[in-house]
């Protein structure tokens, strides 16, 4: 039985899903990235009425894929036994440890840089639209941006940091 | 993207899951957090099946009144709690543990009273294998009976849940034990029945904020007006409110005790509950309450502040601060409860 669909909804389905996608891939790894996006697309359906009008829509779906991947991050991580190691290749290890470095300095950022942070370097938004989105001024994100680059330099080191950067 | 067949399997997938989270929203409140509660209340989606009734008389008792009642379980936020129970939850934080899980806000939930009895509408979630669970009460400080009403429910997604009616006949300190599939893992904790609630510790119960755990001199209203709150999220959700911070800065202006809330939500959608009053002596005390931010501080910090500064109109309505900026703060520090 198929469900009753939405015209813009399924017209905006491939933009959002893949932004989803971007970020989830980013924070959570490529294994979980498309389930947290189809879980983040039917979080954008259930508010759709409200959503499809506002003129920061990729940045709600970044946000919230954001999130959502975080937390499945977060409970993979402890759903694995303490000091297992497995047969993963070195580039594919080298990959994941990057990703909890990165995560675990986002997660120490003052708030506002932390969102910051995942508008501007995860979901790839323009520093205008990460202000939009916040609320802040264009000035005050470059601010915020600096500081929390600075601060995730300090804890990893610039090479790490430019992965994100990059 | 996709292949075509695989596009249309996760378009489908988002339009079920969508689906059947709106129909999750139109049963239940605007607030998360007190929505299994109050689904309860309603009993709409009650399965008819007989009930479980449990009476208990209780032997009056010398135990003199706490002057805290509610006694609550370690929370678990549902990101640490098992998926079945955080879905069923909505998000919220519960307590609980093994088979047997209720929802942390409803020990905040007010009984009703009505014809003589005391009724609070309570929401338990029993995990596989589904069955009901058996509640004893009894009161700390004095007499009083206890009764249970106990039946199936079926959220719309299929999810199997208790809703539970509990009766007491006096107000006060009562103790209520919930047993399930292991008795020896009983779920207990104390609830105040009948106590008043002033308007301020109603609304931060809303948001969240565990009254009795909170600096007095923050939550306790007093002889303070309260002026509301406002609530700031990014979207359509924020909403200034204007007749509240008219009433706060009135207070303010004319040195007479207020109170006003401001809620704002982080990213992960923890509330940050943030309380100014104004002083008899035109002082603003400033209270932080970052104990739900999980990347926060977790603790109430106070400040008190020498002026407030008003802005004359504000072209961005999301700006919370417009109208509110306390200046002159000394430093911030931690308030305990």
């Amino acid at each position: 039985m198929t469900v009753r669909h939405d015209e813009s909804f399924d017209d905006a389905f491939d933009g959002l899903f893949a932004v989803a996608e971007r970020v989830a891939r980013r924070v959570a790894g490529p294994s979980d990235a498309e389930d947290v996006a189809a879980e983040v697309m039917g979080r954008a359906f259930a508010r759709w009425s409200r959503l499809k009008s506002l003129p920061y829509l990729e940045a709600w779906v970044a946000r919230v894929a954001f999130n959502e991947a975080l937390d499945v991050f977060t409970r993979n991580r402890r759903r694995q036994p303490a000091g297992a190691t497995g047969p993963v290749d070195r580039d594919a290890g080298d990959d994941i440890a990057m990703r909890i470095a990165l995560n675990e300095a986002l997660a120490k950022l003052p708030r506002r840089q932390r969102e910051v942070v995942a508008l501007r370097y995860l979901a790839d938004l323009s520093e205008a639209d990460t202000a939009t989105t916040l609320g802040l001024t264009v000035g005050s994100v470059k601010q915020h941006c600096r500081r929390a680059l600075q601060a995730m330099r300090e804890r990893l080191g610039a090479d790490c940091v430019f992965e994100l950067e990059g | 993207m996709q292949s075509p067949d695989r596009r249309e399997e996760l378009l489908e997938r988002a339009y079920r899951r969508g689906y059947a989270l709106r129909r999750r929203r139109q049963w239940t409140t605007t607030l998360a957090t007190l929505a299994v509660v109050v689904i309860v209340g309603t009993g709409v989606f009650a399965v008819a099946r007989p009930s479980d009734d449990h009476t208990l008389s209780v032997v009056p008792t010398t135990t003199t009144a706490p002057t805290t009642c509610l006694v609550v379980p370690p929370v678990t936020q549902a990101v640490d709690a098992p998926r079945d129970v955080a879905d069923w939850s909505i998000g919220a934080p519960v307590v609980g543990s093994a088979h047997l899980w209720t929802a942390r806000s409803a020990l905040d939930v007010q009984a009703v009273h009505d014809s003589n009895v005391w009724r609070l509408k309570f929401p338990w979630f029993t995990r596989l294998p589904f069955g009901l669970p058996q509640i004893d009460g009894r009161r700390i400080d004095g007499p009083g009976t206890f009764h249970s009403d106990v039946n199936k429910a079926t959220s719309p997604d299929g999810t199997d849940w208790v809703a539970s009616s509990l009766e007491f006949s006096e107000p006060g300190c009562w103790e209520i034990t919930a047993r399930y599939y292991d008795p020896t893992l009983p779920l207990t904790f104390r609830v105040e029945i009948g106590a008043k609630e002033t308007a301020l510790e109603h609304a931060l119960r809303r948001f969240g904020v565990v009254v009795n755990a909170a600096p007095p001199s923050a939550v306790d209203l007093g002889d303070a007006k309260f002026c509301g709150t406002e609530t700031r999220s990014v979207g359509p959700e924020s909403a200034v409110n204007e007749a509240g911070r008219r009433c706060f800065r009135e207070a303010f202006d004319t040195h007479r005790p207020a109170v006003f809330v401001m809620v704002e939500y982080t990213v992960e959608g923890d509330p940050i509950v943030t309380i100014y009053r104004s002083q008899a002596d035109g002082a603003i005390d400033k209270f932080v309450d970052s104990t739900q931010d999980k990347f926060g501080q977790r603790d109430w910090q106070g400040a008190t502040c020498g002026r407030l500064a008003i802005a004359s109109s504000s072209s961005s309505p999301n700006i919370v601060s417009y109208g509110f900026a306390a200046k002159d703060c000394s430093p911030f520090t931690t308030v305990s409860g």
